[in-house]
């Protein structure tokens, strides 16, 4: 008989099989549920994964949203977007905080000052604590460069107010409550200049008015 | 007795990494058959949506630009033709999406080159005998995935508004019966 199954069935006559095998069957869901619990976590962190996140200003977006060469980035971007569209059609850049490096509140009161981007359509939406549309007495939950009001004749600035219960500037995005929010700009059908700058191109500022 | 501790620790470890490897791959197709369960309707039928708004939570940051129409799709009885009759000036796209979540095929209104859009969609493994002359055929690896069309609406209040409604309304999926 070879040496290592001699070894095994020692091993084997030493423990009580039946209890070893209930033991290791425990032991291993237990692993697996910690992992589970684990990687749910983990996906979260992903938007402040700077190995695989970049950032321009206070906006951050992905390098690349080729989603069949990264689990991990597909599943963040399928918890915060699910369906978002490959690069070739769309960027998304989202902002969680203002210049300041504060997280995004309902509470507070904030300008958006950005230029128009070179693209097809693009837009700055709203979203809530759970990625979903804010209530909204006006039904006002984002600008796009069709219904946007610029402050000069050429329609290439804009500032939007964010937030706040008096109405001071002509764009106003209303938002209430005590939540953490955050915007998302989508920019479909880029220019290659835009396309090719994604870090370098001038995006929307952020910041805080009500001190 | 340290036998066995080593024993409980590798598994322990070893349940660790296939938990959380394993959650972290097959998560998006959790949240697919999540979304397919949330939005409802049968296979191969389509759902068209209103504009987003508060009350949209099917799927997570829906954009309140654009009317969305979808389909989750099952090819196990034959390929399915996609049509839309899409003379609008406004942007719209087609999309599709196997069931982890991956966007394999897009076309927008600039690279669909036609006002009305025909598609050919087919398994891998099903004959190309049936497909019409000259029509787009797109193959997938996956039997099942999500149509997903997005028409841009900027003003509700034009006659533009009124022509996109009408292109949503127009998508039609068909079965083919491949003999």
């Amino acid at each position: 008989m070879p040496f290592s199954t001699e070894v095994f069935l020692l091993i084997l006559r030493e423990i009580n099989p039946l209890k070893t095998f209930f033991y290791s069957f425990v032991f291993l869901l237990l692993g697996l549920l910690l992992g589970v619990v684990w990687a749910n976590r983990y996906i979260q962190t992903v938007g402040n994964n700077d190995a695989i996140t970049l950032h321009n200003g206070v906006w951050t977006y992905f390098a690349s949203m080729d989603l069949a060469k990264n689990d991990l980035q597909r599943a963040f971007i399928g918890r915060i977007g699910l369906f978002a569209l490959k690069d070739s059609e769309a960027i998304y850049y989202i902002a969680n905080q203002d210049e300041e490096g504060h997280p995004l509140s309902a509470e507070n009161k904030y300008v958006i000052q950005g230029n128009t981007i070179d693209a097809a359509y693009w837009s700055i939406t709203l979203y809530g604590e759970d990625h979903f549309l804010l209530p909204s007495e006006e039904k006002r939950f984002s600008f796009n460069q069709a219904n946007i009001q610029y402050n000069d004749s050429l329609k290439q600035h804009y500032i939007i107010q964010l937030g706040g219960k008096s109405k001071d500037y002509k764009n106003h995005l209303p938002v209430e409550g005590k939540q953490r929010i955050s915007l998302l700009l989508r920019i479909y059908k880029p220019s290659n200049d835009v396309y090719d700058n994604r870090d370098l191109i001038q995006l929307p500022k952020i910041k805080r008015i009500d001190l | 007795m340290i036998k066995k501790l080593l024993l409980y620790t590798i598994l322990v470890l070893f349940g660790f990494l296939m938990g959380y490897k394993g959650f972290i791959h097959y998560y998006p197709q959790i949240l697919f058959f999540g979304a397919k369960h949330k939005i409802g309707g049968e296979v191969n039928a389509l759902k068209h949506a209103k504009l987003p708004d508060e009350n949209s939570r099917y799927v997570v940051k829906p954009n309140p630009d654009f009317l969305y129409s979808s389909s989750f799709y099952d090819l196990t009885h034959g390929p399915l033709l996609i049509e839309a009759d899409v003379a609008i000036e406004s942007y719209w796209s087609v999309a599709l999406y196997l069931p982890n979540t991956i966007n394999f095929f897009v076309q927008n209104s600039d690279t669909a080159n036609s006002e009305h859009f025909k598609l050919y969609l087919s398994h891998d493994k099903q004959d190309d005998a049936c497909v019409p002359l000259g029509m787009k055929q797109l193959k997938t690896k996956a039997v099942k995935g999500l149509i997903l069309f997005r028409f841009l609406v900027t003003d509700t209040t034009t006659t533009n508004y009124q022509k996109i409604k009408r292109a949503q309304q127009s998508i039609r999926l068909t079965s083919i019966k491949c003999q």
